[in-house]
């Protein structure tokens, strides 16, 4: 369910940021490029849904995401981060 | 040549020998981008195969008015003597512009995008150039204001200058086109395009890097966007072609949108001064 609602999150930043985007376009496999994004789009969206998830995560990180996909996952993995930075231990795969 | 059109070619002097770059400029809309295009099919087959599989308008619109304006400068930088359909723009690997076929030998192409306008030069490989646009908008100014490093902001102090919209935009453009010049895009981190300096030259602003002392940035507007184009340092760009962009545009436009153009006011008093 965490999963969903990182997904959820990145398509909420991308339709704020892009609001002519009809929902169905924005899948796992659709890239920002493809959908019409420039760059400072990319990074709008990619500021707004960390701030939406409390995450600081540099840009770079996100640099070779192919897709929407790509993005939940470099999202996922910060957040496992602070989670086990926390708690001093690594979280089971 | 669609109607909001600028073309020029850019006379660049260098202690070398001088060499030309092409440069378009567009605003346009899909529905005029579209008409041009059954007007005049200006995509190479596999361009146009692309185009049609293309899902979202916004994509359509910025892939119509990129390849419109690269046709449009590889095609003057073949003199006019080839048809812009023969021309092959794909994307390498890191998504820069490859100019595959059809231009004019070792001429490449750097290409932006913002909103409904599109940017792109055409040039000589052995004179590495990039180009970005952009609108100034408080909408990402939060995201633009993350960028600047500190001494980015003591510039733009010292300058006399504010984190503004427009502050703001003008020193992401030139990281943009520094990146592109580059052809590494923005997948390295941004404090590595941090900016050294900037002084007025004319209508532009002259920008120099802390870590690529190789290249520099000259900036200027267009209707009210901000363009950057960053060049070898050493090479001085005519302003003959500057008739036509007029910076103070810029704060007009800002002002009718309801966004902050303190920087551009400060700066378009220095530019007025340097003109006169």
């Amino acid at each position: 369910m965490a999963e969903d609602a990182v997904f959820q999150a990145v398509k909420d930043a991308a339709s704020s940021v892009m609001t002519d985007l009809s929902p169905d376009v924005l899948t796992e496999h659709a890239s920002l490029r493809e959908l019409g994004a420039n760059s400072l789009d990319r990074a709008e969206i990619l500021m707004r849904v960390m701030e939406q998830q409390k995450l600081m995560v540099p840009m770079i990180r996100f640099a070779m995401c192919q897709n929407l996909a790509d993005i939940a996952r470099t999202l996922r993995e910060a957040q496992r981060a602070v989670i086990e930075q926390k708690l001093g231990e690594q979280l089971p795969e | 040549m669609l109607q909001d059109q600028f073309t020029a070619s850019l006379n660049i002097a260098r202690p070398d020998g001088n060499t030309v770059a092409w440069l378009c400029l567009l605003q346009s809309e899909l529905p005029q981008l579209e008409a041009a295009l059954r007007e005049s099919v200006y995509l190479h087959s596999q361009e146009l195969e692309y185009y049609k599989q293309l899902l979202v308008n916004a994509r359509k619109a910025s892939f119509l008015a990129g390849r419109w304006c690269a046709k449009q400068a590889l095609v003057a930088a073949c003199d006019g003597r080839q048809q812009a359909r023969a021309i092959l723009v794909q994307s390498g690997v890191l998504q820069q512009p490859v100019v595959r076929e059809g231009a004019r030998r070792a001429t490449q192409v750097s290409i932006s995008h913002a909103d409904d306008a599109a940017a792109a030069v055409a040039y000589d490989e052995s004179h590495p150039m990039g180009i970005d646009i952009e609108r100034p908008s408080d909408r990402v100014l939060n995201v633009l204001n993350g960028c600047l490093t500190a001494h980015e902001r003591k510039l733009l102090v010292g300058a006399k200058l504010t984190e503004d919209a427009l502050g703001c935009t003008w020193l992401w453009t030139c990281k943009e086109a520094l990146a592109k010049a580059m052809k590494v895009g923005l997948t390295i981190d941004l404090d590595l395009y941090e900016s050294q300096s900037a002084h007025c030259e004319g209508l532009m602003i002259v920008t120099r890097f802390k870590h690529f002392s190789q290249f520099k940035c000259v900036s200027f507007a267009w209707r009210d966007f901000v363009v950057s184009i960053a060049l070898p340092w050493k090479s001085q760009l005519s302003p003959d072609w500057m008739a036509h962009p007029d910076i103070s545009s810029l704060r007009e436009s800002q002002e009718a949108r309801g966004s902050s153009g303190s920087m551009c006011s400060s700066r378009r008093a220095e530019m007025s001064l340097s003109r006169g």
